[in-house]
């Protein structure tokens, strides 16, 4: 079971804030936008996070200003 | 009683006021998507909604002291309806129209994820036209308005609001705003 | 038509046509003629089996096995209850493709029949068959012909993404035909929130002549990987041609059989503008590509092949086609409106002959960073083209970098 971060990126605007609280497992690309630091790190639209991220991960979907964050539970991995 | 109340409506009518412009700072920060020095984005954003839900407290305070207080003569319906109210209704009113749009913006802030973003941001955009409206308030109706101080206070508000809201409107606001122009100029053939 | 299998002599053209076989404008009549009326409803269940038996996978680019998908849709009305939507996508946004306008014009029936077939063995409620507005005028004709009246026909925009599935969905919904963010399968949740199966055209017209004449009779052109047989558009030197072709076609074949001198051919670009470039043409045209496979084996995609002549600068013609790819951006996720027109400048000062030494490795980084990063495929598909141009045309590549063309002078 690990933790996958869904972006919705038709609305996110990449204003960094889960950057900066996922700071372990995303990084900004040259446009500010999220950017998984892993090189297998995008699945499908989604960035599969490291175990014990959760919860920053669900801090992050509460305040992202655009709300284009989801927090999905996957068993593959 | 009255004297107290009095004296809490004023406070908290100016706690109210230096909170809300705090808020409004914080915000357009905020929305750059730039940290500034120790404040990262994150901490940006849960100043913004601490300080919002603090001036709601105030302004709730402010309206409550003021209707216990019989020198204002302020009904209940003055909350809700604008320009009825006996005391200086125009300057009361333009005080009521605020906190129904304060209101408006703090609850749709808090339920953004439910309302959809165009909601949200159409509603949240009107805080430009909030702050104005309680400035004006506060200066047309204050016992304090005349006082130093407050004009002091005032003026270093409209001064700091004017200079973000001036900012907010230049081409390199957004973070990373150089290089998306950079991007979007990629292809004009 | 014979509805004995047909000896595989060799691969390339369809030995006689399956799609057209009613001829030009086909009539309903004719068209009766030809393929006589869809099986009757007690057949049913052995068309399902055929379906699966047959192999097809899906004609409009993303080659996904077409009877899993149906499958997909009936275990979604079975758990939920709710009637299921088809849609019939004939969009074509890609500007190379002509298969399917030409399908639309010359066997609109066979469509129709693939549509009336899956819809009565789904029993959807609502049937779509969504193109552009020009290809109106025939299909209703054809639908007055045969008395169809439960589809709606609805006419979609022409530009490049217009065609993706949730764009179309969108569309339908009435909103703009732009790619949504959708990480739910369409079977489950699509129009309206309905199970919803969308596929293209050519393959509803596949599945009437498969419930006709049998899997095995399908599978009797192509090869084992790829059953079947496929519309391929052809473009030479700015003329094209439509071809009805065995799956798995060997490149060069069917170049020969169109007698296109591959002498004078440098590269073909297989799979249209989300496809890749290939010099070698001893190649084979399939569904997919497995990775073990390539270069040997090149997903044809929704069957768009580009011929590239020797004497014109493969490279400018990549750079021409990924511009054309970042302008038709939905311009909606951010990796894809601001990093395909970078990495379309970049590419285009390869073409230029830049002799700026990192420009390979940015683009390699572009095309890395972009890929997975959109709410649609198209990033993706468009990042794979560009890194297939530069590893293909290597050489070509090295002489931009000192200044130099190797096919102008
Ligand atoms: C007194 C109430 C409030 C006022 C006056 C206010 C004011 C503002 C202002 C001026 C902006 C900048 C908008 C722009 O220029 O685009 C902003 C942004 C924002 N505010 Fe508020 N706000 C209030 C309450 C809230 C509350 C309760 C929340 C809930 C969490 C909230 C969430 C946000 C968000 C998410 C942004 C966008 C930041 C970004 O895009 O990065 N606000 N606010
Ligand atoms: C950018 C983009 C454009 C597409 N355009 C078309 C199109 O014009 N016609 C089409 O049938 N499928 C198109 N597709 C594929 C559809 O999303 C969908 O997979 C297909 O219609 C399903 O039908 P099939 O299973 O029969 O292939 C496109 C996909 C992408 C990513
Ligand atoms: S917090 Fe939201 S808007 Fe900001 S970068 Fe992350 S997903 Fe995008
Ligand atoms: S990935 Fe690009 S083309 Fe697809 S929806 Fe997003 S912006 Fe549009």
């Amino acid at each position: 079971m690990s933790a996958e971060l869904e972006i919705d990126w038709t609305r996110c605007q990449g204003r960094g804030l889960c950057i900066e609280l996922l700071a372990a497992d995303l990084t900004s690309d040259p446009w500010g936008y999220p950017s998984a630091r892993r090189a297998d790190g995008h699945q499908s639209g989604t960035v599969i996070l490291a175990e014990d991220q959760r919860e920053a991960a669900n801090e992050a979907v509460k305040m992202c200003p655009l709300s284009a964050l989801k927090l999905r539970t996957s068993a593959h991995q | 009683m009255d004297e107290l109340m009095w004296s809490v409506a004023r406070t908290s009518g100016m706690i109210s006021l230096l909170l809300l412009t705090g808020t409004l700072l914080v915000g357009i920060m905020a929305r750059s998507g730039r940290a500034f020095g120790g404040l990262s984005r994150y901490t940006q954003s849960l100043l913004h909604r601490s300080f919002s839900l603090l001036c709601v407290i105030f302004v709730m305070l402010h309206v409550l002291s003021l209707l216990a207080d019989s020198y204002a003569k302020m009904q209940i319906i003055d909350i809700f309806v604008p320009f009825l109210g006996d005391y200086r209704p125009f300057w009361q009113g333009l005080g009521t129209v605020s906190f129904l749009l304060m209101i408006a913006i703090a609850l749709t802030g808090l339920l953004r994820r439910h309302l959809g973003q165009r909601v949200f941001r159409g509603i949240h955009l009107t805080a430009y036209l909030m702050w104005p409206i309680a400035v004006a308030h506060g200066l047309g109706t204050g016992t304090d308005a005349g006082t130093l101080w407050y004009r002091i206070v005032t003026v270093i508000s409209i001064g700091l609001v004017l200079a973000a809201a001036i900012w907010r409107l230049t081409a390199n606001y957004l973070d990373h705003s150089a290089t998306r122009r950079l991007a979007r100029e990629g292809v004009k053939l | 038509m014979s509805t004995t299998s047909i000896p595989k002599v060799h691969l390339g053209v369809l030995e006689e046509p399956r799609l057209l076989a009613a001829g030009p404008d086909a009539s309903w009549s004719q068209h009766l003629d030809t393929f006589g009326p869809v099986p009757s409803p007690a057949e049913d269940s052995q068309i399902v089996e055929q379906w699966e038996a047959s192999g097809l996978s899906g004609r409009g680019g993303g080659s996904f096995p077409t009877a899993r998908k149906i499958a997909a849709v009936q275990r979604s009305v079975n758990r939920t209850g709710k009637a299921p939507v088809l849609i019939a996508n004939g969009s074509e946004g890609e500007p190379l493709s002509y298969k399917d306008q030409m399908l639309l014009t010359h066997a609109p029936h066979l469509v129709l029949d693939g549509m009336e077939l899956t819809d009565r063995i789904l029993g959807a409620s609502e049937r779509y068959l969504v193109t552009k507005a020009g290809a109106h005028p025939r299909l209703l004709q054809a639908m007055s012909e045969r008395g169809e009246t439960s589809v709606t026909l609805h006419a979609t925009d022409s530009h490049f993404l217009a065609g993706q599935a949730t764009a179309v969905i969108s569309s339908l919904e009435g909103g703009p035909s732009l790619p949504r963010h959708q990480p739910w399968h369409l079977s489950d949740l699509g129009l309206g929130g309905a199970p919803t199966l969308l596929v293209n055209v050519e393959t509803l017209a596949h599945l009437a002549l498969i419930a006709r004449y049998s899997a095995h009779w399908f599978r009797s052109a192509g090869t084992e990987e790829d059953p079947g047989s496929r519309m391929v558009s052809i473009h030479d030197a700015g003329h094209y041609q439509v071809h009805e072709v065995h799956g798995g076609t060997n490149l060069s074949v069917l170049l020969e059989q169109l007698q296109i001198p591959t002498k004078d051919i440098h590269a073909v670009l297989v799979g249209g503008f989300h496809g890749q470039f290939t010099t070698d043409l001893d190649i084979s045209l399939s569904a997919t590509t497995d990775a073990a496979q390539y270069p040997s084996t090149l997903s044809v995609g929704a069957g768009v092949l580009e011929i590239l002549r020797f004497g014109t600068c493969p490279l400018e013609r990549a750079s021409e086609i990924v511009d054309y790819l970042a302008q038709s951006s939905a311009k909606q996720c951010g990796p894809c409106m601001f990093g395909l027109p970078t990495l379309a400048r970049d590419l285009q000062a390869v073409a230029r002959r830049s002799t700026d030494p990192q420009l390979t490795e940015r683009i390699e980084r572009l095309t890395q960073l972009v890929s997975g990063r959109g709410a649609c495929h198209h990033p993706d598909a468009t990042a794979r083209l560009a890194s297939s141009a530069l590893h293909v045309f290597d050489d070509e590549l090295q002489a931009h970098l000192s200044g130099q063309c190797l096919h102008k002078f």
